[in-house]
């Protein structure tokens, strides 16, 4: 990662937007007739704030993801965007994937200007800042079969940015790079928030990963939620404290409780 | 771990011994047959020279070009619709099937001399032979193409926002250049072979006239020399158009070799 980061946050605005969901129902129809994913599914997400929902395999939080994204429709039920005083805001999403999706014949760069192509403002120059932002500098011109999966990701990253999101959404991001590139991509993570201080609305199973990046875990299951636990650490963490150490079992803990 | 000299990976050198390896084995066979049935590489080479210096090429290669290049973008724009439609609707698969397993199964010189029942001695049969002989292949070539299209990366530009005709340049017809490239050239090579059977049923003029016509008249250095002229032109297709248009359009990919691994 680019160590002068600072020096290259350019044209990112400090601007987010909060997230209300309220009542939200997702069914899907079957052969025997409809399936509940969740059902009143409601909580609130401050401005700015970095959210994790967490939940075992198959407890609707790509689910919940999609819907709050727009890429599916609820059943029933509200999301809304509003900013600071809690009025509706047009909102701008970025969006990361589980794997980065990008176009294997564009590079990294082309693969930013690829999600502008209706922007009639865009410039190289947004493209270098965000790729600078999450130390690629050297690699605007690769294509992605140069570059790593965490190199890959980090452009997937650098798209989300590119736009100037008021909310991140991340659906597992890390869950498919090795454990040291997840881990360094984590720390990374957590550095962009702090400088950026976008809205994080973020989806893992991984509890630890929760623990380091989060203001706010959410826990998911049996269609609702069950628990919703204030991380009280400042950040960067040292997932190595005895402190953090014992929040996390804490929170194992309670995960644990459904 | 590779057991092969490093040397070997060079492509000149590849290339040559590929070369190197087919002359041999065209003089080992050419030495076990009396030479009036099987000339020596160098005999058939200089009358392919002659035919071409003397320039009675022209009036065979010309027609047979000409014949094959349409027959050949014939196919491709039937290959390359059906092969879409099969991709993109199953009811659209189930109807056109049928039709491709038939076009698979009956062989060129069947197809051959059933146009020239129909339309005669006309530039016509070796066109519409070409064109149903190659679509079939094409088709079946840009189905697959169609079905691999990376949905995700659909996906992925609809969150954010990009719009149907960019979606439809950036990511459809990139994804499936790959099997419409290979389907060209996989085409393009079968024309050339149906082209010269469809020719020897019912043309004056062409490279497959020729070879049948010097086969009959028991001239068989010229049958291999007229033969040789096809090898050229596909040598020239091969190096002169697809390589460097694969390379152009394709540098993204990594190149892979499978025996390094």
């Amino acid at each position: 990662m680019n160590k002068n980061n600072q020096n290259t946050i350019k044209n990112q605005s400090q601007e987010s937007a909060g997230i209300k969901v309220d009542s939200l129902t997702k069914k899907y129809k079957t052969e025997e007739g409809s399936e509940t994913v969740f059902e009143n599914l409601s909580f609130n997400i401050d401005s700015g704030d970095f959210v994790t929902l967490i939940g075992r395999s198959g407890s609707g939080k790509s689910t919940t993801l999609n819907i709050i994204s727009q890429i599916l429709e609820p059943t029933s039920g509200t999301v809304e965007f509003v900013d600071a005083e809690g009025k509706k805001k047009e909102t701008t999403l970025g969006h990361v994937f589980q794997e980065p999706h990008l176009l294997p014949w564009k590079t990294a760069r082309e693969n930013i200007e690829f999600v502008h192509k209706n922007n009639p403002n865009y410039s190289d120059e947004i493209a270098e800042n965000v790729l600078d932002m999450v130390g690629l500098a050297d690699h605007y011109d690769k294509y992605p079969s140069k570059l790593s999966g965490g190199q890959n990701q980090r452009v997937g990253i650098a798209r989300a940015l590119s736009v100037d999101p008021d909310v991140l959404l991340m659906d597992e991001p890390f869950s498919s790079l090795d454990e040291i590139t997840a881990e360094e991509m984590r720390g990374e993570m957590g550095r962009l928030h702090m400088d950026l201080g976008k809205t994080v609305f973020f989806v893992t199973h991984d509890l630890a990963e929760a623990v380091q990046l989060s203001d706010r875990i959410l826990m998911l299951g049996d269609g609702h939620i069950y628990d919703d636990i204030k991380v009280p650490f400042d950040r960067p963490r040292n997932m190595g404290s005895d402190e953090i150490g014992e929040f996390n079992a804490e929170v194992v803990r309670r995960f644990n409780d459904l | 771990m590779s057991y092969i000299p490093e040397k070997i990976y060079n492509k000149n050198i590849a290339r040559f011994i590929g070369v190197l390896i087919g002359l041999v084995a065209w003089i080992l066979i050419a030495l076990n047959y009396p030479q009036d049935l099987v000339p020596l590489p160098h005999e058939a080479l200089l009358l392919t020279w002659q035919i071409i210096e003397n320039g009675r090429i022209w009036e065979h290669l010309v027609p047979t070009v000409w014949r094959t290049v349409w027959g050949f973008l014939g196919a491709m724009v039937l290959g390359i619709t059906v092969g879409i439609i099969m991709g993109v609707s199953f009811r659209g698969q189930n109807i056109t099937l049928p039709y491709i397993i038939i076009g698979l199964s009956i062989p060129g010189v069947a197809w051959a001399a059933i146009w020239t029942i129909i339309f005669g001695f006309t530039h016509l049969t070796p066109i519409v032979t070409v064109l149903v002989v190659c679509f079939p292949y094409i088709a079946m070539n840009f189905w697959k193409g169609v079905e691999n299209i990376q949905l995700d990366l659909v996906k992925m530009a609809k969150t954010f926002d990009v719009t149907n005709k960019n979606i439809l340049q950036h990511i459809i017809i990139p994804n499936t250049a790959p099997a419409a490239f290979t389907s060209a050239r996989f085409g393009l090579s079968i024309s050339w072979k149906v082209v010269a059977v469809a020719e020897m049923f019912s043309a004056n003029y062409g490279i497959g006239v020729m070879i049948i016509r010097s086969f009959e008249l028991f001239r068989y250095t010229e049958t291999w020399a007229w033969a040789l002229i096809f090898v050229v032109i596909i040598l020239f297709i091969e190096n002169g158009i697809f390589k460097p248009l694969e390379n152009k359009l394709f540098k993204y990919r990594e190149e892979t070799d499978i025996s390094r691994i």
